[in-house]
């Protein structure tokens, strides 16, 4: 704020009042973030519980009392949970509570590849097709309508039979699937916003057409993008589980949640709490990432800007 | 009026239509003539779906899909920018020489950007100026329309002003670039009567510090008439009358501009009988070789339904497209 302006040297009142008319801090404004999140029970929840589990996932070494990988065979296999062992030994005598530990990396990791791939190739693609419409937004629906029509499993299988299993080729198919639904959204969204008056008046001022989409579309779409993206994080933690419980996913010893999962099918009789840590695992994130992506939803409402973002 | 005045743009036999299926075409402005002078505040007036609002984006070329502009001439500055490309539209004429401000103000904003932004955004676009000069200008702005305290306002968004700020920011937007002519589509129309009369005091006082020329385009007689030099009425894409202020609400010729007069209360008349024009607006797709208010005027003659009437002058700066009038009454005075 310039003060050299006024003739009169400014009061102390007026600094008063000038510094009240400030930019909220960024204090101010994480304080107000807080504030809002509180009456948001969905955020909150869903928001801790991500940030524990990224947490773990950053942290697998410091918190794990074993590697993944570790076995002793010496001692006694399929274990019960114990002091020792908080989640019991697997059929190779591995601590099941450092694998899962490790698992986190390796699902949110990929969950987080994947669904961000699908979004960051699917948003412009279908942006495109929602505003340029014509030929280019029929074939492109066309297009999307042919992979959406593939189930998740077939599609990832199929891939993996093609260019062989191994995590890239994870990554990869499920990223694809995630392509059409992104570029759907963003397609329904631009078509909604391209009519308002705003981007009337934007071409008035004479903005060239790259502009309006980026300046003043995409900005306005983005809320449902990003509740989008953290709601398709748990499904995709859900799909990487089911393809590596098929054997055609992560390959061992990598510990991903899903072959957990289908390591401990074969020893259910032996040893049935085996599989309750990992699948519990899934549900967790998962539900993290429906509750947070259902509270994002209502604090991207652009109402709300200009209070912290 | 005050000084001597010169064209700023013509408008020449423009004609938009909007293409419906099975090949039949609405012709929303029709063989439309008139022009602007520098400075002065031209009223439009005519019922919804007159077409107005598409004449106005027909200056502009940003009629919407499936819209066309078929034939006509915009003259500005002896040039014909119809023939522009859309970036030289861009470039040339859109918010640097013609700007428009909306109906409703806060459909018309970025909810994503904060005012400074927008009104930078035409700066960003038209000028040259460095981030400082931004600024300045930009404070310069909206100390011009009146925002208070605009240090603070600026780094707001549109959703914490109010209607009235709302539609002062869009007039800073649009004069951010000096244009010639600013295009008022309905200015007032979503606002409360108190901030109406500000923002219109605003208009009309811009042009006493060399402003540009206004095109206000409103379904309010009271209001056009009120504020503006000369008053175009339209009916369905056609200028019923042509004529300055004064001379339209004395000695108003068509009987179109008649019937609207009639429907407008009069606080000066007690006990007035207030009329309504019968029927409504003709189907745009079927219209005849008629007048195109022939259905609905009381004084509707054989000819009306057989042949479209010219717009004649009349007198100084009148014009009338109507039958009765075709034959000039005293010479044309």
């Amino acid at each position: 704020m310039s003060t050299g302006e006024s003739p009169h040297p400014v009061s102390e009142i007026g600094l008063v009042a000038r510094d009240m008319l400030k930019k909220p801090s960024v204090r101010e404004r994480v304080k107000n973030f807080f504030s809002f999140a509180k009456g948001n029970k969905k955020l909150m929840i869903g928001g801790f519980m991500l940030l524990f589990i990224a947490v773990v996932a950053l942290c697998a070494p410091l918190i794990a009392p074993y590697t993944y990988n570790e076995m002793r065979t010496s001692e006694t296999l399929l274990e019960a949970p114990s002091w020792k062992h908080p989640f019991g030994t697997d059929n190779f005598g591995r601590d099941v509570f450092s694998r899962v530990v490790y698992g986190t990396r390796v699902s949110l990791g990929i969950a987080i590849l994947c669904v961000g791939l699908g979004t960051i190739v699917g948003v412009p693609i279908g942006m495109l097709a929602g505003y340029l419409g014509g030929w280019f937004d029929i074939l492109i629906m066309r297009l999307s309508d042919v992979i959406m029509t593939i189930p998740t499993i077939l599609m990832a299988v199929t891939i993996t039979a093609i260019m062989g299993s191994g995590l890239k080729v994870v990554i990869f198919a499920l990223a694809l699937v995630y392509i059409p639904g992104a570029a759907r959204l963003a397609r329904s969204m631009v078509y909604s916003i391209k009519e308002r008056e705003y981007v009337a008046a934007a071409k008035v001022i004479g903005e060239p057409q790259h502009r309006i989409l980026w300046r003043y579309i995409f900005p306005n779409c983005i809320g449902p993008i990003i509740v989008q993206f953290t709601l398709r994080l748990s499904s995709a933690v859900l799909a990487e589980a089911g393809i590596s419980y098929l054997g055609y996913g992560t390959q061992p010893p990598i510990p991903s949640w899903g072959l957990m999962l289908s390591d401990s099918q074969g020893y259910m009789w032996q040893a049935p709490i085996l599989c309750i840590f990992p699948g519990l695992a899934i549900l967790v994130l998962v539900l993290a990432g429906n509750l947070f992506g259902d509270g994002l939803r209502d604090l991207l409402d652009p109402r709300f800007k200009g209070r912290f973002v | 009026m005050k000084t001597k005045r010169s064209e700023y743009i013509r408008v020449e036999h423009l004609t938009t239509s909007f293409k419906l299926p099975h090949g039949r075409r609405l012709v929303a402005v029709d063989d439309l003539s008139f022009n602007i002078y520098h400075g002065e505040i031209l009223g439009v007036v005519g019922e919804s779906g007159s077409g107005k609002s598409v004449m106005a984006k027909s200056l502009l070329q940003l009629v919407p899909p499936p819209g066309t502009i078929d034939s006509g001439k915009v003259f500005l500055n002896g040039v014909d920018i119809l023939t522009y490309s859309d970036k030289e539209m861009r470039s040339n004429i859109r918010g640097t020489e013609i700007s428009m401000i909306f109906q409703e103000p806060m459909s018309a904003l970025n909810p994503s950007f904060s005012v400074k932004w927008q009104i930078e955004e035409v700066l960003r676009l038209h000028t040259t100026l460095n981030k400082q000069e931004r600024y300045e200008r930009v404070l310069d702005l909206l100390r011009k329309v009146s925002i208070p305290d605009p240090e603070k306002r600026m780094k707001e968004y549109p959703h914490q002003f109010s209607g009235g700020m709302q539609q002062r920011v869009l007039i800073a937007i649009a004069l951010a670039s000096s244009p010639r002519l600013l295009i008022a589509d309905e200015p007032t129309t979503a606002l409360d009567v108190t901030v109406q009369a500000d923002i219109m005091d605003f208009l009309e006082g811009m042009r006493q510090n060399d402003g540009p020329s206004i095109l206000l385009i409103s379904h309010n007689l009271n209001l056009v008439t009120e504020r503006s030099d000369r008053i175009m009425v339209m009916y369905a894409g056609r200028i019923m009358e042509m004529a300055t202020s004064i001379d339209l609400v004395n000695n108003p010729l068509h009987p179109y501009t008649i019937g609207l007069m009639d429907s407008v209360p009069d606080m000066g008349k007690e006990g007035q009988k207030l009329t309504a024009i019968p029927g409504e607006l003709p189907n745009l797709a079927e219209l005849g070789n008629g007048c195109v208010f022939y259905s609905r005027c009381s004084k509707a003659m054989p000819i009306c339904e057989k042949t479209k009437p010219e717009p004649v002058k009349v007198g100084t700066e009148h014009y009338c497209s109507c039958h009765l009038h075709q034959v000039v009454p005293d010479g044309g005075r």
